[in-house]
C-alpha cells in the first residue's frame, strides 16, 4: 500500500485551519505529542492518537501559550491520517490543520469562463495550476489527475478556517498584540476604555480582513476569543462574569465591527478547565461541521456543472496510434476530463462523507478509466492514449488501483462486504484480461507482483476494517439470489431458506487473501525466476524483456522473504480465528517458502513442528510431503541423524508410495548407513529412533504368559514383531536386538546370525530361552543369544525367552530396540514400552517347539486370557501349599499344661523338611517380659514363652506330621495367641542359609486360645469364742484367739478336675494347728472345712498373713489329644485373705452360757481387756427388759489396770422362754476430761455383732422340755 | 446443479482422520486436497459446534473459499465429515443441489458401514473398491455434465 500516493488511499474528511494557536511545529516540541505533520503518509492507529489527546489534557493550563498547545492538541488529537476512517459512524470530525495568522491560502483561481463549446481542448490559462491546462503542472498535458490535487483538498485548503483570538487588556502581552504596551493607568470596571475600544476596534478590522479574504474563497470562517482571567473582575465569581457588562459590550461591538453575522459562528471561550476545553473543542467542529460540509458540497456542484458541460466521448474521434505516431503528448481526451471530474466530484462526495455518491461517481471513473487501457476503447472511439510503460499509463494504473480500492473501502463502510469483494474481482479480472492483452499477462513476473500487491492491500483494509469494528458476516448465514443478475446478499437467519450462495462473492477473513497475496507472490518469483534463466540462454530475443529499470527492481526483491512476510500475516489471521489446521497450513506454506530460499534451518525447524499433528491424525499424505521436505533439508544442513530418521519413517506403508520408490528409500538409508563416508564427523554416531513417534513399519508386542510369577519359577515372555504389507521392500537386516527390563540384570542382547537358507515363512517362532550371560561391550552384563534378525516384508517373528525372577516385585520390558551397527553409526529403532499403548485385541500367544530333530514345529497361535498387551509381571513369592490344623479341648485353664494337637499337612507335590516357630502371645496390654505363659513340647519342662526352629521332619507329599506342643498359661485369664509359623523347603533343595532365607516357603497361623481360671475361692474367717479363765489371765503374757477360716473352692471349668490335694501353707505369723477335712472333693470341692488356732506372736501387728492355699489337681478326663502321655498334676496356689483386726485400747468381750432354761440363772461374763499400759476406768449402765431379772448394779464402775483384764460378771435370771434380747450394758470408758468419754464396743465371738439398738439376743430354752 | 465441478470429495473420520481423499481435479495435486480436507476440519468442527444440540443440522454449507476453489462441509450424525471441494464458479451454487450431493455421499458412507467388517473406529484409510467406485462415480458425473 506504501508503493501508492497516500492521498488516493487515504480516508477523506473535512479540512478545518486554525489560527491564533501557533503552528503544528510548535506542538511538536511538546515531548507528549504525537501529532503527525500532515505530510505523513504512515498510518496513524486511533488509540494511538487519543493518548495523545489524553496526554494533552493533562498539561496544567496557566499561560497563553500553554492554552494554545492545550487547544491545538486537542483539535489535532484526532487527526486522521489513516486509510480507514470514521466511516458511518463518523462524528463531526474535522482533519485540522494549525497554521500562521498571517496564512495566505492559496489563490482561488479566476472565476470559471463562460462554457467553451469549441475549443475546449485549448482552454486558455484561468486555469490551477495542477491543471492539465496549465503548463508545467505535473499533469500537463494529458494527464489525469495528480496525488497533488486531493492533497491540496486534504492538507491546504480548508473548508472552515477558525481564528483564536485575545481580547485585550492591560497586562495581556500576548504574541498577537505584542506591540500593545501596558497602561499605566489602572481602569475602573464596569466602563469601557478608550484604550480598550481602540485595542477592541483593531481587533475587529482585523477579523473583518480576514472574513472578507475568505469569503471570496466561499471558505466559513469562525472566529474563538479567547477571555483570560485579567478579562474577568476578580473579586467576581468565576461564573458570573459573563455577565460583566463591560465584556459583552466589548464581544459584541467586536462582533458587529468585524462583520460576522448570525451566520459566521463566533465563540467566546471563557478560562477553563482541559475538560470544559476538551468539550469545546468537540462543540467548535459539530457546530462548524454542517458548514465544512456545504463547502464540499459547493464544490461538488461546481464541478457536475462543468461535467455536464463535456461534449459526448463518441463524437470526438481519437487519433489512433498508428495514424499519429507522434512523440509530442496529446492533450488530455474528453473521456480524460470524465474521468477528472468524476474522480474530483467522488473525492468531494467522500469530503463529506457521502459514501453512496461516492462509490457511484469513483464507480463511473473506474469504469471511464479501465476503458482507457482497453486496446480499442468502447467509448471514445479510436485506439487510447495510452501506450504501454509509459509515464501516463503508470499513473492511470496507479489511480485505477486506487480507485478500486477505495471502492472496496468505501463498500466495507456501508457495510456491503459483497460489494467490496465484487470489486476486487472485477478489478483483477479486468486487468488479468487486459494484462494478456498487453502481454503482460499471466506468464509474466510483473502480473503477478501486481496481483499479489491486489490482495495484500485488500487484506490490509480489510484487516484494518476488522480492527476499527467491521464483522465479516458468516458465510453460514448468507444467501445469495439465484434469480437475479445482481448479487446483492441478503441476512437471513436460517441457511436453509436461502437458496444457495456465491462462493466468489463471500467476503472472508483477510487471512485468506493474504495467502492469495503470498501465493501470487511466489507466482510472481517463479516466473521471475523462469525470467532469469530464460535471459542467460543465448540468443534470446530482448524485445520481450520488460524494460531494465523494472528488472533491476525485481532483482532487488527477497521475493521469498515477502511471501513469507505475507504468510506470517495470513498465519496471524487464521490464528486470530483459533483454525489451528489452517494455521499449519499455513506453516508448511512458510517452510516450503523456506525451503525455496534455501533456507533449511528455518524450514526444518517449521517441518518438525508441523509434522506431529499430521501424524497424530494419520495424515499420511501430508506428512509424507512434509518427510520428503525435511529430508531434503536435513541433507542439505548435513544432519544425517535426522535423515537416517525421516528415512526409517518413509519406509512405512502408511504413505503410499510406489515399491520402486520405497526400494529407493530402502537403499537411501542403507547407503547412509552402510556406504556413505562423511567426513568430519565423530567416530560413533548414536541415534536413537523412538518408533512410537513415527509411522513405523515394524510393530512390536509384549506378552508375558502368565501376569504374576513366583521367584525362581521360568517366566516366559513373546514379543512379536510384524512388518507392514509392503514394507521393507527389501530384507532388512538388524545387526542386534535389545530388550530392556526395569531389573538390568534380565536385559537380554541377541545378535543376528547369518542364516544362509532365506526363509520364506510368514510366521516364525524364535526361540530365545537358554541364553548365556555375557559382558557385552556398552551393554553390560546381558543374556546373549545368537538368532536370525532378518525381517522382509509382511512377515511376524515371534521371539520367545524366559526369566526366572529372583526377587519380588513389578518386573518390566521397558524398551525393546532394534539396531544397526556399522562402523560410524548405531542406529537403534526403539520400542518404548513404558506408555501404555492402545490395545484391545485378545491376548495370544505363539506354541512354538522343536521337533524330533530339532527344527521347529509349525507355530500355533493359542488365545490367553485378557486383552491387550502385558509388558509387566507381578513377581511374588511362591504362596505356601502346606495346612496347619490345630486340635484341643478349650477353653484352657490357668496353670495347667495345655495339649494343642498341631497337624501340619503338606499339599505340596514332593516331600518337605519342615521346621516350626511358635511363640505364645497374651492379648493383655501388659508387656509380654512379665509374661509367665510357656510354651513347651515336654510337659514336665517349662522352657520359655516361644519355640524355635522345632524341626518337624520330612514330611512326604500329601501326608501329615503331628506335633503336640503344652501351653501353659497363668495368672491372668485373658486370651492367649498361639502364633505359629511353619517354613519348609523341598527335600531336593534345602537351602544352605538358615530361615529367614530365599528358598524357604513360610507358612504362618495363628490359633486362640480361651483361658479361664480353674477354681473360684472365696474364704470367711470368723472369730472363735473361749471360756474366760479368771484368775491367772492376768499373769499371763500369752494371748491367744481362735478363728474359723472357712475356705469355698468353686471350679468353673466344663470339665471334671480331680484335686489330689489341697494344702494351707501358714505363714511364719501364724502359727496354727490345723485341722482339715475334705468333705467332698472329686466334683465339687465346697465344704473344705478348715479349724486353726492362731498364735499372735505380735501383738501390735493387727492384720495377720494367714498363708497360701495350695491345690494340686489335673483334668480328670485328659485332653482327647493326648492319650498315651500322662500329665502331671499341676498346681494352683491361692492367697487366704488376711486376718483382720481392729486397733482399740479397750476390748471388751461377752461370754454368753450355752443353754438358759426359764428359772435358771446364769451369769453373763464380760471381759475387759485393756491394751494400754494405764489404768482405765469403766463406767458401766445396765438397762433392764422384762425379759430377765438381774442382780446387781445398774450402775456401776469399776477400772482396769494397765496391760491387764477385768471381769465384769451380770447374774440373769430368764423369766420368759424364747428368742430373747440381753439386759443392756452399755460401758462407757472415762476419760481424763469432760467429753473424752469412749464406748466401750462388746464383742461376741461366735455371736453375730450386736448392732446399736439390737443387743445380743439368745434363745431361752423353757422350764419344761416339750 | 451444472454449475457444481467436483474437484475433490473427502471423508474425514470422526477423529479428523482421513478415511478418503479423491482428486477429481486436473490442475491441482492431490497434496492441496489433503490440506484443504485437513483444514476443513476446524471450520466443521466450529460450525457443526455453534449449531450445538438444538438444530443440528448436518450440511454446513460453505467452508471457505481459496484461490479458486470453493470448500463445501457436511458432518454426520457419528461426527464423521465430509468434504467437497468446487471450482468457484461465478454464479450461485443452490444449497439443494449441494445437499443432494452430500446426500448420495452419505448414502454412499451408509453402504460401507453397514459392512459388518468394517470396523467404524478403525483409522485407516476405506479401501472397499465398491465405496471408492461410488465415491468416484459421484465426482465424475458432475465433471462430465460441465465438461462438454
Amino acid at each position: 500500500m506504501d508503493n501508492y500516493p497516500p492521498e488516493f488511499i487515504l480516508q477523506h474528511v473535512p479540512l478545518m485551519a486554525v489560527f491564533g494557536l501557533g503552528t503544528a511545529r510548535d506542538l511538536v516540541e511538546q515531548p507528549t505529542s504525537t501529532t503527525n505533520s500532515v505530510q505523513s503518509s504512515s498510518i496513524i492507529p486511533k488509540s494511538q492518537s487519543r493518548r495523545s489527546s489524553l496526554s494533552a489534557a493533562s498539561i496544567p493550563i496557566s499561560t497563553r501559550q500553554q492554552l494554545s498547545r492545550t487547544l491545538l492538541a486537542l483539535l489535532t488529537a484526532k487527526n486522521q491520517v489513516s486509510v480507514w476512517g470514521p466511516g458511518k459512524n463518523a462524528s463531526a470530525a474535522f482533519h485540522i490543520v494549525a497554521v500562521d495568522k498571517n496564512h495566505q491560502f492559496p489563490p482561488r483561481k479566476p472565476m470559471m469562463r463562460p462554457p467553451a463549446h469549441t475549443h475546449h481542448p485549448n482552454m486558455p490559462v484561468a486555469h490551477s495550476s495542477i491543471s492539465p491546462l496549465t503548463p508545467g503542472s505535473p499533469v500537463h498535458p494529458d494527464g489525469l489527475i495528480p496525488p497533488i490535487w486531493v492533497r491540496k483538498h486534504r492538507e491546504i485548503i480548508p473548508s472552515v478556517v477558525v481564528g483564536f483570538y485575545d481580547l485585550w487588556h492591560h497586562t495581556s502581552s500576548g504574541p498577537i498584540q505584542e506591540k500593545e504596551e501596558v497602561s499605566p493607568v489602572q481602569e475602573p470596571l464596569g466602563t469601557i476604555e478608550p484604550i480598550e475600544r481602540e485595542k477592541d476596534n483593531n481587533l475587529a478590522m482585523e477579523i473583518n480582513e480576514k472574513r472578507k479574504s475568505l469569503l471570496e474563497r466561499g471558505i466559513k470562517f469562525s472566529v474563538v476569543i479567547l477571555l483570560r482571567t485579567q478579562n474577568m473582575d476578580k473579586s467576581m465569581d468565576d461564573r458570573a462574569f459573563l455577565k460583566d457588562q463591560t465584556i459583552d459590550e466589548r464581544l459584541s461591538y467586536i462582533r458587529k465591527v468585524s462583520g460576522l453575522d448570525a451566520r459566521n459562528p463566533f465563540f467566546v471561550l471563557p478560562p477553563s478547565q482541559q475538560g470544559d476545553l476538551h468539550d469545546f473543542v468537540i462543540n467548535l467542529q459539530k457546530s462548524l461541521y454542517d458548514h465544512g460540509l456545504n463547502y464540499y458540497r459547493e464544490h461538488g456542484k461546481r464541478i457536475k456543472k462543468k461535467r455536464s458541460r463535456l461534449p459526448s466521448p463518441n463524437g470526438n474521434m481519437r487519433p489512433s496510434l498508428s495514424e499519429k505516431p507522434s512523440t509530442s503528448p496529446q492533450p488530455l481526451s474528453i473521456q480524460g476530463w470524465m474521468i477528472r471530474y468524476d474522480y474530483k466530484l467522488a473525492t468531494f462526495a467522500e469530503f463529506r462523507q457521502d459514501m453512496e455518491t461516492a462509490i457511484n461517481y469513483y464507480e463511473s471513473a473506474y469504469n471511464l478509466l479501465v476503458d482507457l487501457f482497453a486496446p480499442q476503447s468502447s467509448i471514445t472511439l479510436g485506439a487510447t492514449g495510452l501506450p504501454i510503460r509509459s509515464r501516463r499509463w503508470t499513473e492511470a494504473r496507479i489511480l485505477a488501483d486506487t480507485i478500486s480500492l477505495k471502492i472496496c473501502k468505501l463498500n466495507l463502510y456501508i457495510d456491503s462486504p459483497s460489494e467490496a469483494l465484487a470489486q476486487l474481482n472485477k478489478h483483477v479480472s479486468t486487468f488479468r484480461n487486459i494484462s494478456n492483452t498487453w502481454g503482460i499477462g499471466e506468464d509474466t513476473f510483473e502480473y503477478w507482483a501486481w496481483l499479489s500487491k491486489q490482495y495484500r492491500i485488500f487484506a490490509d483494509v480489510l484487516e484494518i476494517a476488522t480492527k476499527s469494528g467491521f464483522t465479516i458476516p458468516d458465510p453460514a448465514k448468507i444467501s445469495h439470489n439465484t434469480t437475479s443478475s445482481d448479487f446483492r446478499f441478503s441476512i437471513s437467519n436460517n441457511p436453509n431458506i436461502g437458496s444457495g450462495i456465491n462462493p466468489s462473492m463471500v467476503l472472508q477473513h483477510p487471512g485468506f487473501y493474504y495467502f492469495m497475496a503470498a501465493k501470487y507472490n511466489s507466482l510472481r518469483r517463479k516466473n521471475f525466476l523462469t525470467l532469469e534463466k530464460f535471459m542467460k540462454k543465448e540468443g534470446f530475443e530482448t524485445s520481450v524483456l520488460p524494460p531494465q529499470n523494472i528488472l533491476e527492481a525485481e532483482q532487488s526483491v527477497d521475493h521469498s522473504t515477502l511471501t513469507i512476510e505475507l504468510l506470517t500475516k495470513s498465519y496471524e489471521q487464521f490464528k486470530a480465528q483459533k483454525t489451528g489446521r489452517m494455521t499449519l497450513y499455513m506453516a508448511s506454506e512458510i517452510a516450503n517458502t523456506y525451503l525455496d530460499a534455501e533456507k533449511y534451518e528455518t524450514a526444518l525447524k517449521f517441518f518438525e513442528r508441523i509434522a506431529k499433528t499430521y501424524r497424530k491424525e494419520h495424515w499420511h499424505t501430508i506428512l509424507e510431503s512434509i518427510l520428503r521436505c525435511s529430508l531434503v533439508c536435513a541433507k542439505e544442513l548435513g544432519t544425517w541423524e535426522k535423515v537416517v530418521e525421516y528415512l526409517v519413517e518413509l519406509l512405512s506403508d502408511q504413505f503410499s508410495i510406489s515399491n520402486q520408490k520405497r526400494i529407493e528409500i530402502h537403499n537411501e538409508l542403507m547407503d547412509v548407513l552402510f556406504k556413505m563416508k562423511i567426513a568430519n564427523l565423530p567416530e560413533l554416531r548414536q541415534v536413537i529412533i523412538d518408533m512410537d513417534e513415527i509411522n513405523s513399519f515394524l510393530t512390536c508386542r509384549v506378552q508375558f504368559k502368565d501376569d504374576t510369577t513366583f521367584i525362581g519359577a521360568e517366566t516366559l515372555f513373546q514379543i512379536t514383531f510384524t512388518t507392514q504389507a509392503e514394507s521393507p521392500p527389501i530384507p532388512l537386516q538388524f545387526a542386534f536386538l535389545r530388550f530392556s527390563y526395569n531389573d538390568s540384570y534380565f536385559n537380554h542382547y541377541f545378535r543376528n546370525k547369518k542364516n544362509g537358507e532365506k526363509d520364506n515363512t510368514k510366521l516364525e517362532w524364535v526361540d530365545c530361552k537358554n541364553c548365556l550371560q555375557e559382558d557385552i561391550e556398552g551393554e553390560g552384563l546381558v543374556w546373549v543369544k545368537d538368532v536370525n534378525l532378518n525381517f522382509s516384508k509382511g512377515i511376524t517373528k515371534v521371539f520367545e525367552g524366559s526369566i526366572e525372577p529372583k526377587e519380588s516385585g513389578d518386573l518390566q520390558l521397558q524398551a525393546v530396540s532394534f539396531g544397526f551397527l556399522t562402523e560410524r553409526w548405531k542406529v537403534e529403532l526403539h520400542f518404548n514400552l513404558k506408555n501404555t499403548r492402545e490395545e484391545h485385541s485378545k491376548r495370544k500367544w505363539l506354541i512354538g517347539d522343536f521337533d524330533s530333530k530339532g527344527e521347529v514345529t509349525k507355530p500355533i497361535y493359542s488365545v490367553l486370557n485378557g486383552t491387550g498387551e502385558r509388558t509387566s509381571i507381578k513377581i511374588t513369592q511362591k504362596l505356601a501349599r502346606l495346612d496347619i490344623q490345630a486340635k484341643h479341648s478349650a477353653p484352657a485353664l490357668l496353670d495347667e499344661h495345655y495339649p494343642i494337637e498341631l497337624t501340619v499337612v503338606n499339599l505340596e507335590q514332593e516331600e518337605v523338611k519342615a521346621f516350626l516357630n511358635a511363640e505364645i502371645v497374651t492379648d493383655a496390654p501388659s508387656n509380654s517380659i512379665d509374661s509367665e505363659d510357656f510354651i513347651t513340647l515336654d510337659p514336665t519342662t517349662n522352657v520359655s514363652n516361644n519355640l524355635k526352629d522345632i524341626d518337624i521332619g520330612v514330611i512326604p507329599a500329601g501326608e501329615s506330621v503331628v506335633k503336640i506342643v503344652y501351653v501353659l498359661g497363668k495368672k491372668s485369664s485373658f486370651s492367649r495367641t498361639l502364633q505359629l509359623t511353619v517354613y519348609y523347603a523341598s527335600t531336593s533343595s534345602v537351602p544352605s542359609t538358615p530361615f529367614p532365607a530365599r528358598g524357604w516357603i513360610e507358612k504362618k497361623e495363628d490359633f486362640r486360645i480361651h483361658f479361664i481360671a480353674p477354681f473360684v475361692f472365696s474364704f470367711n474367717i470368723s472369730p472363735q469364742s473361749e471360756i474366760f479363765t479368771t484368775g491367772n489371765s492376768g499373769n499371763s503374757l500369752e494371748w491367744v484367739e481362735k478363728h474359723l477360716l472357712v475356705a469355698k473352692i468353686t471350679t468353673t471349668s466344663p470339665w471334671e478336675i480331680s484335686i489330689s490335694d489341697i494344702d494351707l501353707i501358714l505363714l511364719d505369723q501364724a502359727n496354727a494347728q490345723t485341722k482339715m477335712e475334705i468333705a467332698a472333693s472329686s466334683i465339687e470341692i465346697d465344704n473344705d472345712f478348715q479349724e486353726q488356732e492362731l498364735t499372735l506372736m505380735d501383738i501390735k501387728k493387727l492384720n495377720i498373713d494367714i498363708g497360701l492355699l495350695v491345690i494340686q489337681w489335673k483334668r480328670k478326663q485328659q485332653s482327647s489329644v493326648v492319650k498315651d502321655i500322662e500329665i502331671p498334676c499341676t498346681e494352683s496356689t491361692m492367697i487366704v485373705p488376711q486376718l483382720i483386726r481392729k486397733k482399740t485400747e479397750i476390748s471388751a468381750f461377752i461370754r454368753i452360757p450355752p443353754n438358759p432354761k426359764v428359772g435358771q440363772l446364769f451369769t453373763l461374763i464380760y471381759k475387759i481387756v485393756n491394751w494400754t499400759s494405764s489404768e482405765k476406768k469403766i463406767h458401766v449402765i445396765i438397762e433392764v427388759n422384762d425379759s430377765f431379772v438381774f442382780s446387781g448394779y445398774k450402775q456401776t464402775h469399776f477400772s482396769v489396770p494397765g496391760m491387764g483384764e477385768y471381769c465384769f460378771r451380770v447374774n440373769c435370771f430368764p423369766l420368759i422362754a424364747g428368742k430373747m434380747k440381753l439386759p443392756k450394758v452399755k460401758m462407757v470408758r472415762r476419760g481424763e476430761f469432760e467429753g473424752d468419754e469412749e464406748v466401750v464396743n462388746i464383742i461376741s465371738p461366735g455371736y453375730k455383732e450386736g448392732i446399736e439398738e439390737d443387743y445380743f439376743v439368745i434363745f431361752v430354752r423353757p422350764k419344761i422340755e416339750i | 446443479m451444472n454449475n457444481i465441478n467436483i474437484q475433490s470429495i473427502a471423508i474425514i473420520g470422526k477423529q479428523n482422520n482421513p478415511l478418503y481423499i479423491k482428486n477429481f481435479s486436473k490442475s491441482h495435486p492431490d497434496l492441496k486436497f489433503h490440506y484443504i480436507a485437513h483444514t476443513s476440519c476446524d471450520v466443521i468442527e466450529e460450525r457443526a459446534g455453534i449449531a450445538g444440540s438444538e438444530t443440528a443440522d448436518t450440511y454446513l454449507g460453505l467452508l471457505y473459499v481459496m484461490e479458486d476453489l470453493a470448500v463445501y462441509g457436511y458432518i454426520t450424525n457419528t461426527k464423521v465429515k465430509f468434504v467437497v471441494v468446487l471450482l468457484v464458479p461465478d454464479t450461485v451454487i443452490k444449497n439443494t443441489d449441494m445437499k443432494n450431493l452430500f446426500k448420495k455421499i452419505h448414502n454412499v458412507y451408509i453402504n460401507q458401514v453397514c459392512n459388518p467388517f468394517y470396523n467404524l473406529d478403525g483409522k485407516k484409510s476405506i479401501i472397499s473398491k465398491r465405496f471408492i467406485a461410488s465415491i468416484d462415480a459421484i465426482g465424475i458425473t458432475s465433471d462430465d455434465v460441465i465438461s462438454p
